[in-house]
């Protein structure tokens, strides 16, 4: 017992300064200015903590939005594309077929042939030529139906949500909000949490607007200055700083130190804000095998828009050097006119391929392109199926629905957190003063337990990351009346054993070990429907759970463990042994003595 | 302090009959209550939009509303938010619709999801703007819900305190007897009935926060009624000797002492959150504190006088009083 004793009191002080030391960060963030006053040695360090207390969008302001994104529609387009290519291909092999036809409700493609020859090589072409595609319904028959295999489908849904959520993420950092959030949600949702965002409609029009996609000529490339800042001090020789001032709202303007002989070549100076037909645009670009960022300046007024894209499409072919994959893609009338023009006049340079004001790739022009065109590199397939989804985007259509949105302002959320902590501060009050006068001393340690549990809560938050929110707050508040429910359990039945004669020491043992799987019940039931909520709730309500199942778990530590190790502190010594202050009056009859 | 003394024996098994018809009676007009008036459905259930003005000087609530119900938003809501002196107020609308919507429902589920979030927002701030001037209001809050989402939450929501009592169902039967569970789960079905009743007449909106105040209140009152079942598994035991009835007595009061302290503490500081909180935090600690009066009235009338009856179920087949007290198991 005494040994054990001296293990748990050190569990004990072991949890409170863990507790303590990861409330700190807390106590040093300035949550008006969004950032940590902590100082740099705390901060540098790796094991102390530097999570503050998450608040929820519903206490700090700021828009919580889900949107689904329309994946039938994508799947749609798949097959009209797979259709189109079926006639053509069937015309160029020389396949007869009566009609291709697209049955959209079933997601399918019923092809007719005309006899059982063709259907056969109908079949066999198309088993060779798409290999995500396959026979679904009607076989044996002259109008067999394809469709995607079941895995393709699901993962050309998951693509198009994931690439919309790359896009949102892109347009949402544009805004510089703090720490926002953008993450998928069931199959076909997204959901974007943007602490201070305080014009939703222009949040929700950036983020619904179809991707923009354009190709520009590169006139030259360099470096950005802010990434010149933070590798050297001093700008590279032979580059020169321009200015591009960027004349959208929301877009952030660049600087950056362009290779001066080719600012020279277009009679742009020194120090220069670009005029209004040129832009500058940062980029990742493989040099000498490793990723850098890259700085580009683009020819602006020839650029020819992503939304004269048709397709595009990975291909994999083994003529390229290391059985590589190309991406190759095809352009509308109009885009193919004007894109034949601008890679006719300008064979050999660099055309840049321009994603949301971002450089994805820039290849080199190797001859004129009109309707048809591919892009080679040395891709890997996985390059080229990334290269081509982000060329695809530029026609992204696929529809975007605002299923839930949750605006509030940051002085409705200054109230909450305002109205909370007078909740807590009264309630806490109310509690503790009544202990006291039930339970005397014990309940004393009671309110000791309650304020440690309040630590223990808010610590726990902090080191899980996860987020207090309004309901969250009223968790806790429920929590101040309900932790001492199992010190009260205690205490009972203390009292009981006591009434029976026993000594305090006793007593206090057999309280404890009697209480504590009744405790345990009582608490594990609360903890399901807790578990339950977590698992259940969204946003504010899952911050109720985690403050209610948090709340649960420390006051059965506190109850069990804490005050537990005060009585066994109190009874070693041997004059306190016959004294207890737990607010009844009782006659050690066992021991003889009296108090 | 004792409040209860000890060796206090309220006879609350002969009341059980009378606690049973009031139980049946009150859980009757909570089941009405479903269906007149009928649940007052939240944006999160029912979809539509909701938001928070508040006005820089005092003005009119009926120019306010007459405002709004001028827009083609559907149904319209306007209610003033907090004391006298706030100009705040609330509203609430379905969504904004479109002469085209109407006349082709079926197609218009996805469109009119589409943009109607931003687009009803943007026409009750226009109306403001022209009714009010600009610059005199500001919105405090906007909440919009998708049909499709509210549908959601609302099968969600109730599976939620489904799949809490099936587990809890589960839990009790390992921890004590399939009979104790079943008796914990009828109470917690009371519990949640009657409050969901009491939420009703008083006309209070349903939302997210008043599922999780069911699931607290399922959790809360499992509290205090597992408590009182061990004590009475405890007494099978200890007090072998004592009539089946008198023994869950015994045991009730017994924990009374405890029952009533938690209750307290927890009614305590819940009152707080009701008189401080607005909006839905008020409703929520409202459904809680109506929950926690039922939760502790359940556990000591509702959840023990199952177990007398299945006791009596048993004895009754056995055709033998005394027998069945013996076989308890532990």
């Amino acid at each position: 017992m005494e040994r054990n004793l001296k293990y748990r009191i050190i569990l004990v002080l072991v949890v409170l300064v863990v507790a303590l030391v990861s409330l700190v960060p807390t106590f040093y963030y300035d949550y008006k200015a969004g950032n940590s006053k902590l100082p740099g040695w705390w901060q540098n360090s790796s094991i102390l903590p530097a999570n503050h207390l998450n608040l929820g969008l519903d206490l700090q302001g700021g828009m919580d939005l889900v949107v689904s994104v329309d994946v039938e529609e994508a799947l749609i387009k798949e097959l009209q594309h797979f259709r189109q290519s079926v006639k053509d291909f069937f015309k160029d092999k020389n396949i007869d077929y009566e009609k291709v036809e697209l049955m959209p409700k079933e997601k399918l493609v019923e092809v007719t042939y005309p006899d059982h020859d063709s259907m056969v090589a109908g079949n066999n072409f198309i088993r060779d030529a798409f290999p995500t595609f396959r026979m679904k319904e009607g076989l044996n028959t002259l109008g067999p139906q394809y469709g995607l295999k079941d895995q393709d489908a699901a993962e050309l849904k998951s693509r198009t949500v994931e690439q919309i959520r790359n896009i949102m993420a892109r347009r949402i950092n544009a805004f510089g909000l703090q720490e926002p959030e953008i993450a998928l949600q069931g199959q076909d949702r997204i959901r974007l949490q943007l602490p201070g965002a305080t014009n939703p409609e222009r949040v929700k029009e950036n983020i619904t607007r179809t991707a923009k996609l354009d190709f520009m000529l590169v006139e030259g490339i360099g470096q950005s200055k802010q990434f010149v800042e933070e590798q050297t001090e001093t700008p590279p020789a032979g580059f020169t700083l321009v200015t591009w001032r960027n004349p959208t709202e929301t877009g952030q303007s660049l600087q950056c130190y362009i290779n001066s002989q080719q600012l020279a070549d277009i009679g742009i100076g020194e120090n220069a804000v670009l005029p209004p037909s040129y832009r500058l645009a940062l980029g990742t670009e493989n040099m000498e095998g490793v990723q850098r960022e890259v700085c580009y300046l683009l020819r602006q007024d020839l650029a020819v828009s992503g939304a004269n894209l048709q397709d595009a499409r990975p291909r994999f072919t083994s003529d390229q050097p290391g059985g590589g994959a190309v991406v190759s893609f095809t352009l509308n009338t109009k885009g193919a006119r004007k894109f034949g023009k601008l890679t006719g006049e300008h064979v050999g340079e660099r055309l840049a391929i321009v994603l949301e004001g971002r450089v994805e790739s820039a290849p080199n022009i190797q001859s004129q392109i009109t309707y048809r065109g591919q892009i080679e590199g040395s891709f890997s397939p996985q390059e080229a199926m990334d290269l081509s989804t982000v060329l695809r985007s530029g026609a992204l259509e696929v529809g975007i629905n605002i299923e839930e949105e949750r605006t509030v302002g940051a002085s409705l959320g200054a109230d909450a957190v305002r109205n909370g902590k007078v909740a807590i501060f009264w309630g806490l009050l109310v509690v503790v003063v009544f202990m006291v006068i039930y339970y005397h001393g014990a309940g004393l340690l009671a309110d000791m337990a309650l304020v440690l549990n309040m630590i223990f809560i808010m610590a726990a938050l902090s080191l899980l990351g996860a987020t207090l929110t309004l309901p969250g707050i009223a968790g806790i508040v429920l929590t101040v009346g309900m932790a001492v429910d199992a010190n009260v359990l205690i205490f009972e039945r203390v009292r009981e054993e006591l009434r029976t004669g026993k000594t305090p020491q006793a007593s206090i043992e057999a309280g404890y070990a009697k209480a504590l799987w009744t405790i345990l019940d009582a608490n594990i039931t609360t903890l399901i429907a807790a578990l339950v909520l977590l698992q259940w709730g969204t946003g504010p309500i899952k911050g109720f759970a985690v403050t209610l199942a948090l709340g649960i778990v420390s006051s059965l530590f506190t109850a069990i463990v804490v005050t537990r190790v005060v009585y066994d502190i109190k009874f070693r010594s041997k004059k306190r042994k016959s004294s207890l202050s737990i607010g009844i009056k009782f006659q050690p009859v066992a021991q003889g003595r009296k108090r | 302090m004792e409040i209860i003394k000890p060796g206090t024996r309220i006879n609350f098994v002969k009341f059980r009959s009378i606690a049973l018809g009031v139980s049946i009676l009150v859980i009757a007009v909570s089941v009405i209550s479903f269906f007149k008036p009928g649940p007052n459905m939240g944006i999160d259930f029912a979809g539509g939009e909701e938001m928070e003005v508040e006005f820089n000087d005092p003005i009119e609530i009926s120019r306010l509303r007459s405002a709004i119900e001028a827009l083609p938003v559907g149904d319209v809501k306007v209610q003033k938010v907090g004391e006298g002196e706030d100009n705040t107020y609330l509203l609430r609308m379905e969504e904004l619709k479109t002469s085209i919507e109407e006349v082709d429902k079926e197609s218009s589920e996805k469109d009119s999801a589409k943009g109607a979030s931003g687009k009803t927002a943007a026409a009750v701030k226009d109306k403001l703007s022209s009714t009010f001037g600009d610059g005199s209001y500001t919105i405090l809050k906007t909440d919009y819900v998708g049909p499709r989402v509210g549908r959601e939450l609302r099968n969600k929501g109730v599976m939620a305190i489904v799949a809490a009592m099936g587990l809890i169902l589960v839990y009790i039967t390992l921890r004590f007897e399939f009979r104790y569970a079943l008796g914990a789960v009828i109470a917690l079905v009371h519990d949640v009935l009657i409050t969901t009743g009491a939420f009703i007449v008083t006309g209070r909106e349903f939302n997210l926060a008043i599922i999780a105040a069911l699931l607290t209140i399922v959790g809360y009152s499992l509290n205090d009624t597992i408590v009182t079942f061990d004590r009475i598994r405890e007494n099978v035991r200890r007090l072998r000797r004592v009539e089946y009835k008198e023994m869950i007595n015994i045991s009730i009061n017994e924990v009374l002492s405890r029952t009533l302290l938690t209750s307290t503490t927890t009614f305590i500081t819940v009152m707080f959150l009701f008189f401080i909180g607005s909006g839905v935090i008020k409703d929520f600690a409202f459904a809680l504190l109506v929950g926690i009066v039922i939760g502790t009235y359940s556990s000591i009338f509702v959840a023990s006088s199952f177990i007398i009856w299945w006791e009596g179920l048993r004895a009754g087949k056995r055709t033998t009083a005394t027998a069945a007290a013996d076989k308890q198991k532990v």
